[in-house]
């Protein structure tokens, strides 16, 4: 009995890692001031792609999760490109329309290989089946997780290493006042297309490794409720840090769903909650000055009164920079 | 901020050559045992119980596996609200049984997890339909993607139309 | 030859319906300037209210649709005052309309409209958990035949219907005095104000029409079907925000030529490519409206309130 429940903590907490994955993608989006309801087509269109890589040519799994990032870096960038001029109302709607689109050509794409186990490969509205590779290699659930949560560290560490450069803050600027950043030489549409690139790219990533935990994908998985979601979460969690969006991934998959605290009510508390947050807190939970707080608080504690004055904030949003941080 | 993307760039470039150098997966003869899904839905819930037969390639029934039975619904994929449970031998040889507590009627994907002495994971998509009293209905294997009727053609659509 | 008659006129009938459904929407932008996801679940949620009484006390059609039309209307005042109440203080300015791209109330306005479309989607389906739902049914069984042509009446009905509807409603904006009261305060919230017009009033007014109509809607297109299942919602927005978008937001004429575009691009798409093409049809059409390059000029600043 221990053993289901444990082997279900693991698939939960394997889930909020990928979920995470998606919703970072989400939250670099609205940091450069974009909803975007179209990221589920990326995480689609990577763990189709990593599944094709693995269960039809064989790659290693690395190197198949790194062509799923960057077919959706691609995607995303293709996906910008003429979308860039619109406004955000216009954009939201373009994504959610490419969305659909994305999922609807997946249900119609037919490539499978025979094999001596029978055919492999996406088969249109029936899904793909038998990505295996988890299972030929004999990796576990364990070491999946931790494979998949190496993978987040690693996109948050990237993330947060950047708030403070002045990428980060050219990104956040261009989400608050696209003109006011324009007027400061810093070209707002190459940093769009940037974003949407690696925002791209993350989602694919989050969708490679869903693709080999679950060896299992339809296209019906990847509806718009799946990107409605991630921007949730992201708003939820707070815009302020890219750990916002876990914390919104965790107190959804987390502590509503896990729990069952309010089965059957966990869309409706959800939903309400990110309104009423959006009335009053329209950064989210972890906004910018939340995270200024904690981050002035934490150096005063970890180094000490005068060192912590003197000590810049962690929080781009804040922080102006008079050199560039190496 | 470009240099730690070139050190990230040449450590994942790194990984992957490292790990391509073995090259691919040889080709094995397929050990996969044959899975075999029969499941009847019955009262509130409601609630999924299914018969699983499990052989080997040869058509040997496999003993002593340790099975999971899962449930997802394919518009929903991270809802975790249906607890994985444990299939239990029923016996015979070959033959598991376990029991979902599902929420919704509906087309179901329906995860079997086989951990030893193979390993496997199995998905089928079912539809399970209401069943009335103490009935048990059969749940029929459905087309993914099938999420009933579309509005505005409800009674399908006219016979001339396509 | 015929074959695209009729697949033409199959598409302008379902038009009828795609066009009802964009009304609303459209309409619902026009007086807040403010795109409301929510709507397709409100819809639902409707509905829903509308087959439970069906289902539980066998209730008359009439009755059902009362039900349906009420019940849109007061979960769109929940919506209303729970996403866009709060925007419109902040609207009072000289400007006619705020530019869309910088204006992050907007965002934050659409955004939570969508987690209310989550929680009206879960409380429709806690209410009929059922995937298909018994709906009073007035379809007809037989087809007329008009020379080579089939045509199903009750779609023609309605169809009709939504013609005359979408013609009455903006021939009373351009022509009555109620219309063009409801229009200014649209288009320039502070003028209407310092006319002495009832700004807040109106607004809430033409909302909750808006609503209404929405749930006129749902209820026209499910009488058809017979039946109400959970994707209703996602349907009626996707549907309506086509319609809507390809005749321009706020405009009466624009969501029903936009409704028959669609349809009838949806017919021969599907005699073209299948039920698949049928769906890429539609959002690839949406899409290509949208990032189309003519509109570049327009793109940042969306046109305001409501016209005929």
């Amino acid at each position: 009995m221990s053993e289901a429940l444990s082997a279900h903590a693991i698939g939960l907490s394997s889930d909020m890692a990928i979920m995470s994955l998606l919703a970072l993608s989400s939250y670099l989006m609205l940091l450069v001031g974009r909803v975007s309801f179209g990221q589920q087509a990326f995480f689609g269109l990577g763990a189709y792609a990593a599944g094709v890589m693995t269960a039809m040519f064989h790659l290693p799994l690395l190197l198949a999760l790194s062509i799923g990032m960057a077919i959706g870096a691609l995607c995303s960038w293709l996906l910008a490109l003429p979308t860039l001029h619109l406004s955000g109302l216009h954009y939201a709607v373009a994504t959610l329309a490419f969305g659909e689109m994305a999922r609807i050509a997946l249900s119609g794409w037919h490539w499978q290989l025979s094999t001596p186990d029978g055919p492999v490969g996406p088969a249109g509205i029936d899904g793909f089946r038998d990505i295996r590779w988890l299972l030929e290699n004999d990796v576990t659930p364990g070491a999946y997780l931790a494979l998949t949560l190496t993978a987040l560290v690693l996109v948050l560490a990237v993330l947060m290493r950047a708030e403070p450069t002045r990428l980060g803050i050219a990104l956040r600027m261009t989400g608050q006042d696209p003109i006011l950043t324009n007027t400061q030489g810093i070209g707002v549409a190459a940093l769009r297309l940037f974003t949407a690139a690696a925002a791209g790219a993350i989602a694919a990533l989050g969708g490679g490794l869903y693709a080999h935990r679950t060896t299992y994908l339809e296209p019906a998985l990847f509806d718009p409720m799946l990107g409605v979601h991630a921007v949730g979460y992201a708003l939820l969690g707070g815009l302020g840090t890219a750990i916002g969006p876990l914390v919104g991934v965790i107190f959804d998959l987390g502590l509503l769903e896990a729990t069952q605290l309010f089965a059957g009510w966990r869309m409706v508390i959800f939903g309400g909650l990110v309104a009423l947050f959006l009335r009053w807190r329209p950064r989210g939970l972890l906004d910018e000055a939340l995270v200024h707080q904690i981050s002035q608080t934490l150096a005063g504690f970890l180094l000490g009164p005068s060192a912590a004055a003197a000590h810049p904030a962690n929080s781009g949003a804040n922080a102006i920079p008079l050199k560039e941080r190496p | 901020m470009t240099r730690l993307l070139c050190h990230l760039f040449k450590i994942v470039a790194l990984a992957n050559l490292t790990m391509a150098l073995p090259g691919p997966v040889a080709a094995q003869t397929s050990d996969r045992p044959q899975v075999g899904l029969e499941c009847v839905s019955y009262g509130r819930g409601p609630m999924l119980e299914c018969l699983i037969d499990l052989k080997r390639r040869d058509g040997t029934p496999l003993d002593n596996a340790q099975i999971t039975l899962g449930a997802i619904m394919p518009s929903m994929p991270m809802a975790h609200t249906i607890k994985p449970m444990k299939a239990a031998s029923t016996g015979r040889p070959g033959e598991y049984k376990g029991t979902l507590t599902l929420e919704m009627l509906g087309v179901w994907s329906l995860d079997v997890d086989i951990t030893g002495p193979v390993r496997e994971k199995v998905s089928r998509n079912l539809l399970i339909n209401v069943c009335k009293g103490d009935a048990r209905c059969a749940a029929s294997p459905a087309k993914a993607g099938d999420k009933g009727p579309e509005p505005g053609h409800g009674h399908g659509s006219s016979g001339h139309k396509h | 030859m015929t074959a695209f008659l009729q697949l033409t006129l199959d598409g302008l009938i379902d038009g009828g319906a795609y066009a009802l459904v964009g009304l609303g929407l459209s309409l619902t932008f026009g007086s807040l300037r403010r795109l409301n996801l929510a709507y397709g679940a409100t819809a639902m949620l409707a509905a829903y209210c509308g087959a439970w009484l069906h289902i539980q006390h066998q209730a008359p059609v009439w009755l059902v649709a009362l039900t349906v039309m009420v019940a849109a209307t007061l979960i769109g005042g929940y919506v209303e005052g729970l996403c866009f109440a709060r925007t419109e203080k902040n609207t009072a300015s000289t400007d006619a309309a705020p530019l869309a791209g910088a204006d992050g109330l907007e965002v934050v306005a659409l955004a939570s409209s969508f987690a209310i479309w989550m929680q009206l989607e879960q409380l429709a389906v806690n209410l009929l958990p059922r995937h298909l739902n018994a709906f009073p049914s007035l379809a007809t069984e037989q087809d007329w035949r008009l020379g080579e042509l089939m045509i199903r009446p009750d779609r023609l009905l309605l169809a009709l219907l939504a013609t005359a509807l979408t013609l009455g409603l903006a021939a009373w904006l351009q022509r009555s005095r109620a219309g063009l009261s409801w229009r200014a305060c649209a288009d320039h919230r502070l003028a209407a104000h310092l006319v002495g017009m009832p700004v807040a009033r109106l607004k809430s007014v033409g909302f909750a029409a808006a609503c209404a109509l929405s749930g006129l809607a749902a209820t026209a297109i499910l009488l058809l079907d017979g039946q109400v299942t959970p994707m209703f919602g996602m349907w009626v927005l996707l549907k309506g925000l086509v319609a809507a978008m390809l005749g321009g937001l706020g405009s009466v004429r624009g969501a029903l030529w936009g409704g028959l575009l669609l349809g009838v691009s949806e017919s021969h798409a599907q005699a073209l490519w299948g039920a698949w093409g049928r769906e890429f049809a539609t959002y690839a059409l949406l899409f290509l409206v949208l990032v189309a390059p003519w509109r570049r000029h327009r793109s940042d600043r969306l046109v305001s309130g409501v016209h005929a």
